[in-house]
Formats: C-alpha cells, structure tokens, sequence
C-alpha cells in the first residue's frame, strides 16, 4: 500500500531531511514511525499526503506513483488517507459537528447520509454530545479527538497520524492507541509517528525509526517477520 | 452539468441477476479502490451551491460596515457612469426632439444695398426650391440689433450702419438634400456674405452629445476595470483571513473549485450589492434633479420630461455588477489561491 523507493527530500532552504529512504507498508499493516525531533517523521508522513513532494526518488500508494500525480488528483490521493495532525488543524470558527463533517461534506456526500456517520466518529473518539461546540471550547486532548474523528469518517484506506498523542496523558494516549489498533483490524493500513517509545513498546507493532533522515531500524511486529527487516536494518551510514 | 448522474434512474438493472457475475469486470488491480474519484449527485451538487451561496451571504453580514462599505464603493463606481450615461442619453432625446425651423439667412456683403437685395431676394423666390424670402433691410437690421442687445447706444455713436441687409428663405422643402442644394448655390452668389441655416448647430450639438457619449463608455470602462480591482482586492484580503480554512480544506482533499466557490459567491454578492446601492443613487439623483431639469426645459418651451432608467436598464446595471463582481474575484482567486498550499 505504502511504499518509498530510495526517497531523497531536500527542502528549499537546501535541508536533507531524508535520505535514500526505502521501506514497504503491505494493505492492512500497522507501523510506527519513531525517531528524535527532526528525524524526518512529519516530512515521511508529508510525502504520502503530497504535501510535500520527493526531491528524487519514488514513492507509490497504493499502486499509484505519486510523481506522476498531477496537482489536480491531489485532493483525491487525500480523501482516500486520512490525516492527523500534531496542531489539530481545525476550524474554530465552526462546530465540532462542522469540522467533522467537512471530508464528507468536499466528497459531496448528500447531507442526509452525512449527520449519522459524524455523529458516530464523536462517539467513537469518547466525544458524544460535544458535537455543537466550538473546537477553541475544548481541552487540547478534545481537539485532538476531534481531528482523528474527522480524519475516520470517511473510512479511509489508509490512516497517517503524526504525533497523536503528543498532548495527552499516559491513560487518554493509551485509548488513542487502541483505536487506532482498532481501525488496522477493520482491514486498513495505519501509520504513526511518535517519539512516545514507551507507548509504542508496548504494542507489538512494526517500528521504523529515523535518524537523521535515514531508516535506522525496522523491527517487524510480535510474531511477524517482515520479508523487508533484513534488508533494511543492513543500510549503511553512508 | 449533463453528465452527472440524475438521482434515481439507477434501479432498473435489477432483473439482470443472473447474469452479473459473468459480466463482472475484471478490476485492475489495486490502484482503482484507492483512487476512485465518486461523482456528486446532482441534488447533493445544486444543494452544496445554494449552501455555499447563502453562507457567504452570511460571511458577509457577520461583518455589516466593512461589506457594506465595500458595497457602497462599488455602487458609486457602478453609479457615476450609469448617471452620465443617463443624462447623455436625455440630451441626446432632447436634441432630436428639437425640430430645425428650416430658415435659411443670407447675410449681404456690406456694399450690397436694400434695393439689390430685394431683387436677389426676388431672383430667389423664383426658385422652384424655394418657398418664400423675407427681406431684412439695413435699417431693420439696425432696430433689431438695438431691441436685442443693450449695445444699442453704442449704434448711435457710429456714422454709418454697419450692418448688412439680409434675406431669410424658407426651403420649399425641410430635407436636407434640398437645404444643401440651396446652400450650395448661394455661397457661390457673389453679393452674399455667409450662408447659415439653424440645422447646423443643432448637428453641432449632436456633435458634440456624441462625442460625450463615447467620453462616457471610456469612462464606463475605466470603472468597470476599477470595480474588478475592487472586488479583486477585496476577495486578496478576504483569502488572507481565511488562510487556516483553505489549509484545511485542501488538506482534508478540497478541490480547487471547492476551496474557490466561497469565494466567487463574495464577489458575486459585493457585485449585486453594489450594483442595487448604484441603482439606489442614480434613482435619488434622477428624483432630486427631476423638478430643476424640467424647469430648465420649461424655460425652452420644451415639455421634454426627465426619463429614469428603463427597467431593461436596471437589469443590464444589476447584471453588470454582479457580472463584474464575479469577475473580480476570480482574478482575485486565481492569482492568490493557489499560494496558499498546506506545508
Ligand atoms: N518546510 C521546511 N523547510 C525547511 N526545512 C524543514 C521544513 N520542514 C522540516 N524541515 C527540517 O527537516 C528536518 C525534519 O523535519 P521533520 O520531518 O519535521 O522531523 P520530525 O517530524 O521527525 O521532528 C528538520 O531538521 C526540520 O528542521
Ligand atoms: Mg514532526
């Protein structure tokens, strides 16, 4: 589903923020993606959504490479991913009801059908009965709830979520986790990236970890071995 | 708009059960699923529309001063050519309506005498061209010019008159071929001065009203091209405070049309606004200029009244505001949204 052929990402102000970066995600797998601030994580996850583009290099999703995406599928690439961010990104000027419903609301999904499936993504993330309240009336953990609703409501293929969990405490975090885990088991490819390693220990998932901008280490998860992890914990310091 | 699916004409395939699973087509692979760009029904579409509309009628009056400032603005730039156009217009009527007396004057040289004059006047008369002749002697001239100045005293200082005797001929006809025929031959007289009919300052004037009226469609022009920039500016800033909700939007897979569509409807609101406000004053100027105007051409005998805009006017005016509205802020878009990419 996911995959990064020798990815090269030089940002404009001439910063290797990842460097000949290779690795796959099959459909239905689970990762976390760890690394110290300024590993490269947010710019790995950018690269999926075409919020950023590779310098050189490919990366293919679902079976799609993205250099050769024009800027007007764009929008389409991302309504099939579903995208957490560590700043919420929400509207404050609308309801909660509203920034949820807006993935629906651009895939031109008639209203009636819109409502239900909001409604049940709050409830999901432990937010029923907030759902007409403005984003700035919450906790900094609410918001962030409101954000991975509205990035499940549309039941994407793929999910990418970057530092989910960074303002929540250990007990909020762990209930994150799970529904996270909870997506991958309806069959989607889920992909995380946190400096939490505690949290993510205690998983058993797959972990890939930056530094630097190079894959440093990729351990398959409990009981899996991963046809990749060989190959990709041998890649040189340069 | 034909090509998207109407609601409910999806059931019929029901009886071909049976053969569906043989005609199934064979997917390519894993791309499509991930892919697949879903057409908008076309309620949900038209909907979306009415919604985006009126929200950004909202958008609007959230803000009352600011948007009705901007209003205003484009009101009086729609409203300063629409007046002169209309007052042009007026005069251009009126001018028409003014009927050429058909008189023609034969000024004399000042060496011709009342008598030769009246035998030139008498050789005229004889024309099959021309209907009548009067003759205005030096010394008519000379009362005439005392009763009609206040130079009269002036007159009595001088030895001799110095006015010409001159002959006033009445076409047989008011067309102007005859007119010119009769104008062509006595310019060609040598006793006769000037020729001069009251046809040409009517022409003049016409002249002149046309000139003035292409005057007003560059002004016209100038101002629409300045409520463009209006609009424009206004959509500039308008994005610029919006900049977080078009993030998002494109981040969570708004198209270009969809982040754009707020937008457009603002500056499709700002035009029609302006385009009512401009009617507004224009109907307030027409009204407080009606009794001045009228006895101004009161005083010219003329029962000429003041005419407002026609109502095809006020649609055209209503029309080419939104219309420039419109414009504007697609200008404004298409030059500032696409800066606005999430990082
Ligand atoms: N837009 C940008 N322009 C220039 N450098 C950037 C930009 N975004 C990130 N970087 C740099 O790239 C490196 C990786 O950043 P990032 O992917 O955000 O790391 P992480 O998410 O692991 O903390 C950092 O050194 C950061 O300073
Ligand atoms: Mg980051």
């Amino acid at each position: 589903m996911i995959e990064f052929h020798q990815v090269n990402k030089r940002y404009e102000s001439g910063h290797q923020a990842l460097s000949n970066l290779s690795f796959q995600m099959s459909a239905k797998e689970m990762a976390f993606l760890t690394g110290h601030s300024g590993a490269g994580k947010s710019t790995l996850l950018k690269l999926i959504a075409l919020i950023e583009r590779a310098t050189t290099g490919s990366v293919v999703i679902g079976g799609q490479n993205l250099n050769a995406m024009g800027r007007a599928h764009i929008p389409f690439l991302r309504r099939s991913i579903g995208l957490i961010f560590q700043d919420h990104q929400l509207l404050h000027d609308r309801s909660v009801f509203d920034n949820v419903a807006l993935p629906l609301i651009i895939a031109g999904m008639p209203p009636g059908k819109i409502a239900p499936l909001v409604l049940a993504a709050l409830e999901k993330v432990g937010l029923e009965g907030r759902d007409k309240v403005r984003p700035i009336m919450l906790s900094g953990g609410e918001q962030q709830r409101v954000g991975i609703a509205r990035a499940l409501v549309g039941r994407p293929k793929v999910l990418l979520a970057d530092e989910p969990t960074g303002n929540l405490d250990p007990e909020l975090s762990r209930e994150i986790m799970q529904l996270f885990v909870d997506y991958h088991l309806e069959g989607n490819t889920v992909l995380i990236a946190t400096h939490d390693l505690d949290l993510v220990a205690n998983m058993g998932k797959r972990v890939l970890t930056l530094e630097g901008g190079k894959l440093m280490q990729d351990i398959p998860a409990v009981g899996e071995v991963t046809p990749q992890a060989e190959e990709e914990t041998a890649v040189s310091y340069e | 708009m034909s090509k998207r699916p109407r609601a409910g004409v999806r059931a019929a395939p029901r009886k071909t059960t049976k053969r569906r699973s043989s005609t199934k087509p064979t997917r390519s692979s894993r791309s499509k699923p991930l892919l697949k760009i879903p057409r908008e029904r076309f309620d949900t579409w038209v909907l979306r529309h009415i919604q985006v509309m009126t929200g950004s009628l909202g958008r609007l009056t959230k803000q009352p001063v600011a948007s009705l400032l901007t209003a205003t603005v484009i009101g009086i730039a729609l409203a300063l050519p629409t007046s002169m156009y209309l007052l042009v217009d007026n005069a251009r009527d009126i001018v028409s309506q003014w009927q050429s007396q058909g008189e023609i004057w034969l000024y004399m040289k000042p060496n011709v005498s009342d008598l030769r004059a009246n035998q030139i006047a008498a050789e005229l008369e004889a024309r099959p061209d021309v209907a009548s002749t009067r003759l205005i002697t030096k010394e008519q001239a000379k009362a005439l010019f005392i009763e009609h100045s206040n130079l009269g005293s002036a007159m009595d200082l001088l030895a001799e008159n110095p006015l010409p005797a001159a002959i006033v001929l009445t076409p047989s006809e008011l067309n102007s071929a005859v007119v010119d025929g009769i104008l062509w031959h006595v310019r060609e007289m040598p006793q006769v001065d000037l020729a001069k009919t009251d046809r040409e300052w009517i022409e003049r004037l016409q002249a002149i009203i046309d000139l003035a009226r292409t005057f007003v469609w560059i002004i016209i022009l100038a101002l629409c091209f300045g409520v463009t920039i209006i609009v424009g500016n206004t959509i500039r800033l308008d994005i610029e405070n919006h900049r977080q909700e078009i993030i998002v939007t494109k981040l969570v897979g708004g198209t270009d049309g969809f982040v754009r569509r707020p937008f457009l409807y603002v500056g499709y609101w700002y035009g029609l606004g302006g385009g009512v406000i401009a009617l507004i004053f224009v109907g307030l100027a027409v009204a407080f200029l009606q009794q001045p105007f009228n006895h101004v051409l009161g005083l010219f005998e003329s029962h000429y009244q003041l005419a407002w805009l026609s109502l095809a006017d006020c649609l055209v005016l209503l029309a080419s505001g939104t219309f420039l509205g419109w414009v504007g802020s697609w200008i404004g878009v298409s030059k500032h949204l696409r800066d606005i990419e999430p990082t």
